[in-house]
Order: C-alpha cells, then sequence, then structure tokens
C-alpha cells in the first residue's frame, strides 16, 4: 500500500504519476545518477555504465507495460499547451491571419472557422479521450520524428496524440494537431504504414487543406464567384470534388515526404487496404462455437444458435464518400507514383518492430474495453475473443468478456422496446463498425457473434454470463469486487425478471426439443456465499421488483411536485462539481453558437458553484478541464472518467446496471473523500421574439409605463435553461435530476438564484415540524 | 408604521411554516423597498388655484415597503405610503346664480399588504427573481382640510378637518431583479380599484350635486374609482 499523500508529493517532484515498473525503473535511475560521488565517474565508469544501461533498458522495457495484469492507460506527465491554452487566446491569435481580401462575409466565416475549430479541438482534447505520455502516443510521435529527421522545423510545429476512438481513422487540425485514432493502429500492420498516414496527415497542414476547404464550402454556399448561378445540386457536387482534391494532392504530396524516408513505399498500397477493411476487426479468426462451454457446464446447440456458414468479408474499396475518392481509385494512383522507384531495399520498420507489435497490442487491448463503454457488446465480445487466442488466461481479458455478457444479458431482460443507446462523440467517421449494416456477409466470422447473440433468448443469455462470472471467480478470484456485483445482479435478474425459485437453479435444459442450451446452476446453491445472496434476492423479490419498475408519467409529475414544494433535503455537505457546462445561443444570427462566450462562461459558472457552496457551508470541490495547469494530467484523467462513468449511467437509462470501471469508481471515492459527484450547466438562449401587433397595441394603452416594458418588447426573447444532477458514487444512483427553465436572461440574478436554490435542495436537512 | 409591522409579522406567523426550503436570494429573504411612483396630470394648477401653462404635469409620490420571500414563488410584502394632495371644488348655486368654489388639503395614508406571486405560467422564476403578479389590498385614511377662496394656498383651514377611511384592492404586473447580491430594482404596473367608492367631496359637503366639478392641483390619487398606477422602485436586500 502506497500512502497517497506521501505519493503524490513524490510523483510531482519526479513526475511519475503511477506506481509502475516503469516509474520505480525511472527513478531508480534517476536516484543512481545523483547519488554519484563527485568525480567517482571516472574511476567506475565500466561498472557503472553498465548498471546504467541496464537501468536504462529496463526502463525501457518497462515503458511498455506488460499485458498480462493489464491496466488502462492513464493520462500522465504534463500536459501541453495545447491542452492548457483557452479557445480565446487561440481564437485572438489566429483570427489576424484572416485575409483582408476576401469579402467581408467570408472573412466573417473564417474568423468562425478558427472559434469553432479550436473549440472543437479543445473539448476533444478535454474529453479525456487523448493521452499524453503514454507509450502509444510516445511511439507515433517516434515515428513522426524518423519520418521528418530532416525537416525540425515541420517537426516542431507538430503535435501527434492518439484518441481513444475504435474507428480507423486519423486528422488534422489547422494548427498541426494529428489526431490518429487507436481503431487505425490496432488495425495497420507495420510501421512503414502508419508512417505514410502521418505523411498524408501532415500535407493537409503544410497545404492548409483544412481551412481552405471551410472557405471554399463557405464560398459554394454563400455562392461566391464562380458558384453564383449553380444549382443546389451542383454546388454539392462542387463541394464533394474540392474535398476529394485535397484528398488526392495529400495522398501524391504525403508520398513525396514518404519518398525522402527509408521506408517501404509499398506500405501506401498497404494502408489503403487496411482503410478498405476499415468495417471489419482486426482480424477474421474462426469462432470456436465451444469457446463458452469450457469449464462450465453450459452447452449452446450448434445446430440453432451458430451460422452454418460465413462468407469472407469485402473491401469497401469502390465506393465514393462525400470527403474521399474511391480507394480503388488512390491506389492505382499510388501504384504509378511507387513503380517508378526501388522499393527493394527500403523497410517496414525503422523505429522498432517489437515496440509496433507492443503498442498495437496495447491499442487493442484497449479497445477491449472501449466496445463496453459504447455497449458495443458483441462486437467488443469478438475483438476480445481475438485477444484472448494469443493470450488465454489473461485476467483483464476475460473480465471484460464477462462484463460484455453482463451487458448483453441486462439489455435483454430490460429491452420493453427500449434500444441501448450507442456512444456518440460527436465525430462522423468515414470508417466505422457499425450494426447498421445490412449486408451480414461482407463483416466474416464476426457474424457468428452478431447472429449468436441475436438468437439467444434473455434467459439464455443472462445464464450464460452468469455461468462465466462464476467460472471467472472460481478460476481467478472470488474478491473482485466488479464480479461478485455482477453475479449477485445476475441472480436477481434471474428471480426478479423471470420468476426463478430455487429449484430452478440445477442441471436443465432450456427448449427440450431443440435443446438450444443446457446448463448446470448447482454451484449457486452449493456455494455459501451465492446461496446467501439468492436467498436475500427470493426473500425481497417484490421490494426489488418495485424498485425496478419504470415510473409512469403521472408518477413521475407528481414526484417532481413534491419535491419541489418539500425540496430534496438530501442533507449533503460535501461533493465533487464535474466539468460545470455552459453554452450560449443567439438563434437570431447565422452562427447560433457563441463558443467563446460559452469557454468563458464555464469558468464563470465554476466561480459561481463555489461562491454559493462557501454561503451554505459547502465543501465542494470543482474539476473544471477549462481551469487546469499543465501539472493537472491526473484532474483531467479524473474528469474523462467522471464523464465517462455519467454518460454511461445516462445511457443505461433507468436500467440498473453495475459499471463498467466499479473499482475506479471506488478509488475516486477514496480520492475526494465523498460518494458525491455533481454535474450542472447551463444553456441560454435568445431568439427573434414573436410578439404580434396586438401586443404593442396592448402595450400602448400602458402609457407611459409602457416605457418599463418596452424594451423587453422590443429585445430577444430570453431563456435560461439550469439543469443538475446529482450522483451516490457508491451506490451508483442518481440523486438528484432536476432542471430549471428560466424566462430570463442569464444574469447575475438569475444564475445564482438557480444554483443557491440548487445547492440548497443538496444541502439542508428537513426541518422537524 | 408600528400598524404596518404589526400586520406584516402576523401575516408572517401564519406563513413561515409553509414551505421546507425557501432560497429566498442567496439565502436572504427579506428585502425593503423605496419605491417612486409618478402621477401625471394633464390639466394642472400652480398653487394659486391657476391652470398651469404647460398644463401637463408630473409629480411624484413615494412608498415603502417591507418584504418577505415566503417560498419559491412568493413574496409577501406590506407597504406604507403618505399623499397629500390639494382639491379645488366648484359648485354652482341655484341661489346666488355663481359657481361656489372651495379648496380641500387632504393628508393620506395608505397601507397596503399583498402578495407577489411568481412563476405564473411555469416561467421558471425563483423569488425575487423575474416577474410577478401582485393581488394587494390597501386602506386608505384620509383627513381632509377645507380652505376657503382664496386661501388655498395659506394653510388657514376654513372648517374642521374630517377623517374617513376607504379600502380598495391592487392587482398590478411587475419585474424585479437583484444586482450586486444586495439591491432589487423593480417596477410594477397596476390597476387600483377603490371598493368603497366614495366621493369625499360630496360626503364633506353633503350634498350630491351632479354639476359638481371637482379638479385636483396634488396628487391625483384619492379620487375614487379606478386608478391606473405605475411604480419604479430600488430595495435592499437584509437577511
Amino acid at each position: 500500500m502506497v500512502n497517497y499523500s506521501v505519493f503524490n508529493m513524490f510523483s510531482w517532484l519526479f513526475g511519475i504519476k503511477t506506481l509502475t515498473l516503469e516509474s520505480v525503473s525511472n527513478l531508480f535511475g534517476l536516484v543512481f545518477v545523483i547519488s554519484l560521488p563527485h568525480n567517482s565517474f571516472h574511476f567506475y565508469d565500466t561498472f557503472y555504465m553498465r548498471l546504467l544501461l541496464s537501468v536504462l533498458l529496463l526502463s525501457f522495457v518497462c515503458q511498455a507495460q506488460t499485458l498480462e495484469n493489464y491496466e488502462n492507460l492513464r493520462l500522465s506527465g504534463d500536459l501541453t499547451k495545447d491542452f492548457t491554452t483557452s479557445t480565446s487566446v487561440k481564437f485572438e491569435r489566429d483570427q489576424k491571419k484572416v485575409s483582408k481580401e476576401n469579402e467581408k462575409s467570408i472573412q466573417k466565416a473564417e474568423k468562425r472557422f478558427y472559434e469553432v475549430s479550436h473549440y472543437k479541438v479543445g473539448e476533444l482534447l478535454l474529453s479525456g479521450k487523448v493521452l499524453v505520455n503514454d507509450p502509444i502516443t510516445n511511439y507515433v510521435n517516434k515515428v513522426a520524428d524518423e519520418l521528418l529527421k530532416d525537416d525540425p522545423t515541420l517537426r516542431k510545429k507538430i503535435r501527434i496524440y492518439t484518441v481513444k476512438n475504435p474507428s480507423v481513422n486519423a486528422f488534422t487540425t489547422n494548427d498541426g494537431i494529428i489526431l490518429i485514432n487507436w481503431g487505425l493502429l490496432s488495425k495497420l500492420e507495420n510501421e512503414a504504414q502508419l508512417a505514410f498516414i502521418l505523411s498524408h496527415e501532415l500535407m493537409h497542414f503544410t497545404e492548409e487543406h483544412v481551412i481552405d476547404n471551410f472557405i471554399e464550402a463557405e464560398k459554394i454556399e454563400q455562392g461566391v464567384g464562380v458558384y453564383r448561378r449553380q444549382s443546389d445540386l451542383d454546388r454539392f457536387t462542387a463541394r464533394t470534388n474540392y474535398s476529394k482534391e485535397l484528398e488526392s494532392e495529400a495522398d501524391i504530396k504525403g508520398f513525396e515526404v514518404f519518398l525522402n524516408s527509408n521506408y517501404k513505399l509499398n506500405a501506401a498500397i498497404g494502408a489503403f487496404n487496411v482503410l478498405a477493411y476499415a468495417h471489419t476487426p482486426f482480424a477474421n479468426k474462426v469462432f470456436d462455437l465451444s469457446f463458452f462451454d469450457v469449464d462450465t457446464n453450459f452447452v449452446l446447440a450448434a445446430d440453432t444458435l451458430f451460422l452454418p456458414d460465413i462468407q469472407e468479408p469485402e473491401a469497401h474499396e469502390d465506393e465514393d464518400s462525400d470527403t474521399h475518392p474511391a480507394l480503388s481509385d488512390r491506389k492505382i494512383k499510388m501504384e504509378s507514383l511507387i513503380e517508378k522507384h526501388d522499393d527493394t531495399q527500403r523497410k517496414e520498420y525503422l523505429v522498432s518492430q517489437t515496440a509496433f507489435k507492443q503498442i498495437q497490442n496495447q491499442a487493442r487491448f484497449e479497445l477491449s474495453k472501449l466496445f463496453l463503454y459504447r455497449t458495443s457488446y458483441e462486437y467488443g465480445i469478438y475483438h476480445t475473443y481475438l485477444l484472448l487466442q494469443d493470450a488465454p488466461n489473461n485476467l483483464y481479458l476475460h473480465k471484460n468478456m464477462l462484463k460484455a455478457l453482463y451487458g448483453i444479458a441486462k439489455f435483454k431482460n430490460n429491452m420493453d422496446g427500449k434500444e441501448k443507446e450507442e456512444d456518440d462523440d460527436g465525430f462522423d467517421f468515414d470508417s466505422t463498425i457499425t450494426e447498421d449494416d445490412e449486408d451480414d456477409a461482407i463483416r466474416g466470422q464476426i457474424n457468428q457473434v452478431l447472429h449468436l447473440f441475436e438468437e439467444i433468448s434473455d434467459v439464455e443469455a443472462t445464464v450464460l454470463a452468469l455461468v462465466q462470472a462464476w467460472k471467472y471467480q472460481e478460476k481467478y478470484t472470488k474478491e473482485d469486487i466488479e464480479v461478485n456485483r455482477i453475479v449477485h445482479d445476475l441472480i436477481q435478474e434471474l428471480v426478479v425478471e423471470h420468476n426463478w425459485k430455487r429449484d430452478s437453479f440445477r442441471k436443465r435444459t432450456f427448449d427440450k426439443d431443440s435443446k438450444r442450451a443446457t446448463f448446470d446452476l448447482n454451484f449457486i446453491p452449493a456455494d455459501k456465499t451465492l446461496n446467501t445472496t439468492l436467498s436475500t434476492t427470493l426473500k425481497s423479490k417484490s421490494k426489488i421488483k418495485r424498485e425496478r419498475k419504470e415510473l409512469s408519467d403521472e408518477a413521475y409529475s407528481d414526484i417532481r411536485q413534491k419535491i419541489r414544494k418539500e425540496g430534496y433535503n438530501l442533507g449533503i455537505k460535501k461533493m465533487v462539481a464535474v466539468s460545470p457546462f455552459y453554452l450560449k445561443i443567439d438563434a437570431r444570427g447565422k452562427y447560433p453558437l457563441d463558443y467563446l462566450a460559452s469557454e468563458e462562461a464555464r469558468i464563470d459558472l465554476s466561480e459561481r458553484i463555489k461562491e454559493n457552496a462557501k454561503l451554505l457551508d459547502m465543501n465542494v470541490n470543482i474539476l473544471n478541464p477549462r481551469q487546469l495547469s499543465k501539472r493537472s494530467s491526473d484532474k483531467l484523467e479524473d474528469i474523462a472518467f467522471l464523464n465517462s462513468w455519467m454518460s454511461e449511467r445516462l445511457g443505461y437509462g433507468s436500467l440498473d446496471m453495475v459499471s463498467i470501471d466499479y473499482s475506479r469508481v471506488q478509488e475516486l471515492i477514496k480520492k475526494y473523500g465523498t460518494e458525491h459527484f455533481y454535474w450542472s450547466g447551463a444553456v441560454n438562449l435568445k431568439e427573434r421574439n414573436n410578439h404580434g401587433l396586438f401586443s404593442y397595441y396592448y402595450l400602448a394603452c400602458l402609457g407611459p409605463f409602457a416605457l418599463t416594458i418596452l424594451p423587453t418588447m422590443l429585445g430577444p426573447n430570453k431563456t435560461t435553461y439550469y439543469y443538475s444532477m446529482l450522483f451516490d458514487l457508491e451506490e451508483e444512483d442518481l440523486l438528484i435530476y432536476d432542471y430549471n427553465i428560466v424566462q430570463l436572461k442569464d444574469n447575475n440574478a438569475t444564475l445564482n438564484s438557480n444554483i443557491y436554490y440548487n445547492l440548497l435542495q443538496i444541502s439542508s436537512k428537513r426541518k422537524k415540524r | 408604521m408600528k400598524y404596518l409591522l404589526s400586520i406584516f409579522f402576523l401575516l408572517l406567523f401564519f406563513v413561515q411554516q409553509a414551505e421546507a426550503q425557501v432560497p429566498g436570494y442567496q439565502g436572504k429573504q427579506l428585502y425593503v423597498s423605496y419605491e417612486l411612483i409618478p402621477h401625471f396630470f394633464i390639466y394642472s394648477f400652480d398653487k394659486s388655484g391657476n391652470v398651469k401653462n404647460p398644463p401637463i404635469a408630473i409629480r411624484f409620490s413615494n412608498e415603502t415597503s417591507i418584504n418577505y420571500v415566503i417560498n419559491r414563488s412568493s413574496i409577501l410584502s406590506a407597504d406604507i405610503s403618505f399623499r397629500p394632495d390639494r382639491l379645488s371644488t366648484s359648485r354652482y348655486d341655484e341661489n346666488t346664480f355663481d359657481y361656489v368654489e372651495k379648496f380641500f388639503r387632504t393628508q393620506s395614508r395608505i397601507i397596503g399588504v399583498g402578495i407577489k406571486h411568481m412563476n405564473f405560467t411555469r416561467k421558471g422564476f425563483i423569488a425575487p427573481v423575474g416577474n410577478f403578479i401582485q393581488l394587494r389590498g390597501f386602506l386608505i385614511n384620509t383627513k381632509a382640510t377645507p380652505y376657503g377662496q382664496p386661501n388655498a394656498v395659506t394653510k388657514i383651514s376654513t372648517g374642521p378637518t374630517q377623517t374617513y377611511n376607504d379600502f380598495g384592492i391592487t392587482l398590478a404586473w411587475g419585474f424585479q431583479t437583484v444586482w450586486w447580491a444586495r439591491l432589487v430594482p423593480s417596477y410594477t404596473i397596476g390597476l387600483s380599484y377603490i371598493v368603497t367608492n366614495r366621493n369625499f367631496i360630496s360626503w364633506l359637503e353633503d350634498d350630491y350635486s351632479a354639476d359638481r366639478k371637482i379638479s385636483n392641483h396634488g396628487l391625483g390619487g384619492i379620487l375614487p374609482g379606478l386608478l391606473f398606477t405605475g411604480k419604479l422602485g430600488i430595495g435592499i436586500l437584509l437577511f
């Protein structure tokens, strides 16, 4: 056990955020170097040099963490200026670049571009989906170093980060940030392909494609110059063609950069092939139909639950997208460039093949959990299955598999017409593994898994998950709090949702005629702890059923009215406020969202929460990603996790599910000394007022007193929407979900009223009458 | 003032336990307000009783109120104002075939108690910030002293001072907000109806002739019937 406060000081001093083998060896190396006696180096240099080198080697090896006891990557080290500089500062810097030669409307659009792009990129960077100082990002940067070793000036302008996203994609921002998705890294075949992707993205920056594309799109939309008399269809075509031209230019000019390196040129074709199969998993191995049967006595009938044959996946090569030329055309052009050069002496790896494989594996391990957060359980199952072929006893993977099965069971049990919500991070990707493709045959062996979980019934899914959870406990540990909670919940599902009695937990077959599955659940009454869980659940079945029942609209309205009158009266004096949110919208203008004002308002909202909390003697710790310093990577990591957890809870709706990372939740409760976490935000909306002529007639009747109301009548309609949610992370319960819609401007009085009232509900206890 | 405060706190006692959580404005529920009431005259007189040129005039009376936020949407208020007034009357005397003019100086004390209700039509207001409708009852205690012509301005009475009481109700609409966590600016526009509808001049002279003409070169707030008023106020949040 590490004393946290001592470790905090220690880690700040040495820039170590997690106590891993890597950090220990780095620390050892540092201590070793500074402890060398003065002038001693020359005398002992052979010995000490060997020792130093072995420490450094140990450090390098440990940087790529062991996958056996895998822990998810976290933000660590210092945050870069991209994270800590505000949108307004970036905007002020860039708006000076606006070309005065363009028409005023285009200049305005250009300014708008800078505002929106900096804000959106800032949101992404501060979402926690973008890591810094992690092994994956560090490796990609080394590849970029190799690629641009002859152009250090350009290299300094570029910052490369990797993104926690399973889509096969990469993109570039106008000010030189290149973002590579883990989904892409998980599928590339070698380092040279990555280098080619980086070359392509680099060109988007050096040729200023991002802003060019935006301005051209504005010109097209406004009908400027040659676009003046074009029809809507012609304008759409012009827009897509321009985008495709830029992509082609990036391919060709990127190839020139790629050519200057010693990477194998044919890797460019390989990269296009990867993109062509972006919609498929990273491998296409046959799914072992007995995979779930091992050690469980749960046997799925192959003839009813599995497909007899599977077609091989097909490449998406010939389809044009709105923004990119068809891959087949791009390949042809690239091949014509490659054939002019000798490719035989070039290499697929210049940095390190080992490191490439390692970080790719790491990216795939990360995706195993990411699919859970996206509730893409079936995809997660197949992906994890693939990884388990090479790491059959990996605890982390087995747990993710179990969690995916649990997710499927829960949603099946509680469907009632409800569909699980897919995570949407707001980015539109060209190649995303989705469930919407109608033609299943193009996806390959994953179809076996998709079919199984389409066909399997809710009770079968629940039993399958329960059996797997028990297997995990028997094989690995019974002390895992997350798995224990899952087992407890699944037993509840069988008792409450499927009316199982005690004697149902025995050896049985689901369907006597087709024999879809056979299983043996005798282990539950046989195990002391599980038997207790079963007994407790059977006793309190009615109560659980009542608690789970979704409220009708009327009942919900009654409760809200009661709460409005009596308040929540929670008596909570300590909590953490996470990412106060703010949005300012003026619907009257061409660009309704005011991003700069919104960002400023978020900081202001944090201060108001603090101020009002102080008035109520509340201890509120504010975690605002827009108020971080470069040493706050751990805070950003916490914010990212909490937001992800909250989205997960809201995504489940009324479904009561054990969260994906409950142990991490416990960690945060301990770190912040409270289980109460608070999310709040405001949206201010201005709209054109729609007072009719009669309103002005009535106003005139007021005589001179009309002057007091006239400004309100003539000005825009103003509405402020304030919302708040308070969660108990220990119980994973939503304690408060409240909102207020005020027909007023979001001035000090309006905001303070709402914030104070909301905090009063949380902090006060009901007075005894 | 003591009557005002007595009534106010008595009412407060009954409403105090109405709601569990009353936010007020950042916890402050009590504020006092000073309001200016403009009175507009299309036809006004100077002190000598002559018609002014131009005749249009604006005069102000003032009102002090004490307000207490009793729940999320409602504010209990009590107010007091004083209105001095000057009235001139003329009556045709059938005996003398001439108009007889008389002047009165009145001093009215108006005490009102009301409820301001916010959040009507679900506007989301949290008292004391936002629009409100006010229902208010008021008592007018008037002392009227007659002055003979031409001594309306000399303050020497020509008859006994009479006292009478009227009561009325007000329905008003207004808006208030908070500045710097302390000041409460507001405006109110309303219609007041004096229920007792007393024609006090006639009552004083015990004469209900139909052709009585009454001109007001004071504040005009005491005439019976329907009154249209507006107020501009500034308050201070106390605790």
